[in-house]
């Protein structure tokens, strides 16, 4: 393979991949606009601009070079500047929910996209089609993984808001552990050839393959 | 650009990127896929152009333009069949893109990076090496000026010309015996001609001229003054013998311990680098000479004025009546002017203004006969009414005071300046006695306008120290003219 050729090729990935967790990265914030809490909204990530949202190394330096796993700035929430109307653990949990969300729901637009551009003998509808057919695998990706009950994840806001009082001391605690839970489960489930993420790329798989009839 | 419409831009400047990615991709890609059996027979048949391997099998490249791919290796003997047929075989793999998969990442990486640095700098105020220079600009010829631009100051001039002297011919002086002082500080009211004096000094001598502003130095980041201080030294020294003049010393200069917090300490830093520099500890190679100008000279950390520092203090003072006419006389340099202007009557009304307000007055007068001598075409000549008028604007400019009250008048220093004219009795010290209408007061003179014979009022103008007693005329004279007259005499003198 050629390095031109490999480029081309990480870039065909990377920039549906840039474009998604700016929706993410946005949903968060407009959420928590729509609660109340501008402080995204002061810091200008109230935004679907991805620059807003590039992380250094998260953003660009691992997803172009092939580590398959990335993320964006976190976006800044202040529960307590909800309005009234609704509980903190209640909105933080919104809060959270609205990136996964999002990026289901860029997923489904994705594939509808997919499903107009496909079958089409042309460059520029070839091109999109697999644009679109990687925004699918990428958003469905995204969203399941962020739904994992672990710490920095989206998922573990929405336990956070519903978890029971008499084990909140042994979740703090697994919370303390940082990041380390989540490396060891991701290298562990990857080398042993139980990855979390082939499932969900064989189910958009089988989404795609219905939308090109 | 507003945020949405650059977002915009972002979105589809991104697609469109990926899809010339995924275009130019698509073009490189084989047309189909084959096997063994195709790839044998087209061998055969000659219709192989070249054939490239990849890390996956190979890539089949026909002569008619068209390719194929063969996924493995199907057949061992097929690099053998193909060289009998002379077809060539090239190595696809780049054998840098190993390298490539990393260094390219981690190169758009530093990119990143940089240009995030780049843009943090921009909003400061450039980089760290930029920062650490001096601000301290070299003078051209051109702006030199010499001690004949400078009205008034004589004796500061007097002082300044020994300094010329020795500047030209350093040695001769040398053997006599004379060190030339270090440091001269000037101070004085502003708008005197001090920083005119410093540039004459050095246009003069013929010397480099470095000019720097005191709050230049001032910096928000530690360190930065003191290193300006030994950069503005290190240029200086390139040059020698030149002539550095500080502006507004007292920027830096303030009494050491008068303040905390992280700005003072940087301020002493400065001040502390600047004093190390001025004694010479270091050599200071070469002869330069530092004049400073402040009006704060009373707030300068006593370090700072001691001998071998700045040895020299000379004081500019207001300019007066005859410097005011000398100071008029430079500034109207060049233009034509009416008979009947009278610089030193112009002079004389004129007192407590500065050399800068003169050349403002100059400028005023000249701008409004210009006006009236452009619309007829005329040439421009400047007339006494045109300075007459500059100065009527000039002082209608001035902050109104509440209406004298007749009861205040005990003492001319509780004297304010009127709204509008008062008439007034001033009875002057050494006897004598002015009636007129009291036009102007300020913290040393008032100013009385007096009915002449003929023509205009007169004009007058007198310090307050020369002020014996003062009632409102025709109201009622002072209560008891004993007391007044002993409360003026009380009061310290409050000329600068």
């Amino acid at each position: 393979m050629k390095i031109a050729e490999w480029l081309l090729q990480q870039v065909s990935w990377w920039v549906p991949l840039l474009l998604s967790l700016a929706v993410h990265e946005w949903a968060h914030a407009r959420a928590a606009a729509a609660l109340g809490d501008e402080t995204a909204h002061a810091q200008g990530r109230n935004t679907l601009d991805p620059l807003a949202h590039i992380d250094p190394v998260g953003t660009v330096m691992l997803p172009l070079l092939g580590v398959p796993f990335g993320w964006a700035k976190p976006v800044p929430v202040n529960p307590s500047r909800f309005t009234q109307s609704v509980s903190m653990r209640l909105g933080m949990v919104a809060v959270a929910m609205a990136g996964p969300g999002s990026n289901l729901v860029l997923a489904g637009l994705a594939l509808g996209g997919h499903a107009l551009v496909y079958g089409y003998d042309n460059r520029l509808a070839l091109a999109l089609s697999a644009l679109t057919a990687h925004l699918v695998m990428l958003n469905g990706l995204l969203a399941i993984f962020n739904l994992l009950p672990i710490h920095p994840l989206d998922g573990s806001r929405v336990v956070d808001g519903f978890i029971p009082d008499r084990l909140s001391a042994p979740w703090v605690a697994f919370k303390g552990a940082g990041i380390v839970p989540l490396g060891v489960l991701l290298l562990v489930t990857e080398l042993t050839g139980f990855s979390m993420f082939r499932p969900v790329l064989e189910w958009t798989f089988t989404v795609l393959a219905a939308v090109e009839g | 650009m507003s945020s949405r419409l650059r977002t915009v831009a972002v979105w589809v400047a991104l697609v469109v990127v990926a899809v010339l990615a995924w275009v130019a991709l698509e073009d490189n890609r084989p047309d189909s896929f084959g096997g063994g059996e195709q790839l044998a027979a087209d061998l055969h048949g000659g219709e192989v152009d070249y054939i490239v391997r990849e890390d996956d099998g190979f890539d089949v490249y026909l002569l008619e333009g068209t390719t194929y791919s063969v996924i493995g290796e199907p057949d061992p003997g097929w690099h053998q069949l193909a060289a009998s047929y002379g077809v060539p075989i090239e190595v696809g793999e780049d054998p840098l893109l190993d390298i490539a998969m990393i260094a390219i990442p981690v190169l758009l990486l530093l990119l990143a990076l940089v240009w995030f640095g780049r843009r943090m700098q921009a909003r400061g105020s450039g980089t760290f090496t930029e920062m650490r220079k001096s601000r301290a600009r070299l003078l051209g010829e051109t702006v030199h000026a010499c001690f004949d631009d400078v009205a008034g100051a004589d004796e500061a001039k007097l002082r300044l010309a020994d300094i010329v002297a020795w500047l030209r011919e350093p040695d001769k002086w040398r053997q006599a015996g004379v060190r030339v002082p270090r440091g001269i500080l000037m101070e004085g009211p502003p708008g005197c001609g001090k920083t005119l004096l410093a540039r004459a000094v050095a246009g003069e001598a013929g010397l480099p001229f470095f000019y720097v502003s005191g709050s230049e130095f001032v910096e928000m980041l530690v360190g930065v003054g003191a290193a300006r201080v030994r950069d503005m030294f290190e240029q200086a020294k390139k040059k020698a013998p030149a002539v550095i003049f500080i502006d507004e010393i007292d920027a830096i200069g303030r009494r050491r311990g008068s303040g905390i917090g992280p700005s003072h300490e940087e301020r002493e830093q400065t001040l502390n680098q600047l004093l190390v520099a001025l004694d010479g500890v270091e050599g200071r190679g070469g002869d330069i000479v530092v004049l400073a100008a402040t009006n704060r000279a009373d707030i300068l950390d006593p370090a700072l004025l001691r001998p071998g520092r700045f040895d020299l203090h000379l004081r500019i003072p207001a300019l007066d009546t005859a410097a005011r006419e000398t100071a008029l006389g430079i500034h109207l340099k060049g233009r034509t002017l009416d008979l009947d202007v009278d610089l030193a009557a112009l002079a004389r009304k004129t007192t407590g203004w500065s050399g800068a307000e003169l050349e403002n007055l100059a400028n005023e007068a000249t701008l409004l006969s210009a006006r009236e001598a452009m619309k007829v075409g005329a040439p421009v000549r400047v007339a006494m009414s045109d300075f007459e008028a500059a100065i009527a604007a000039r002082q209608a400019r001035q902050p109104g005071f509440d209406r004298l009250d007749a009861a205040m008048v005990a003492s001319a220093s509780q004297l304010v300046r009127p709204d509008e004219p008062i008439p007034v009795r001033v009875g002057l010290v050494g006897g004598g006695e002015v009636v007129g209408r009291l036009l102007w007061v300020d913290a040393q003179f008032i100013k009385v306008e007096t009915p002449s014979d003929s023509g205009p009022p007169d004009t007058c103008v007198f310090p307050k120290m020369q002020v014996q007693s003062i009632s409102a005329d025709g109201v009622l004279e002072s209560a008891d003219p004993a007391a007044a007259t002993d409360l003026w005499a009380n009061q310290t003198p409050d000329l600068a």
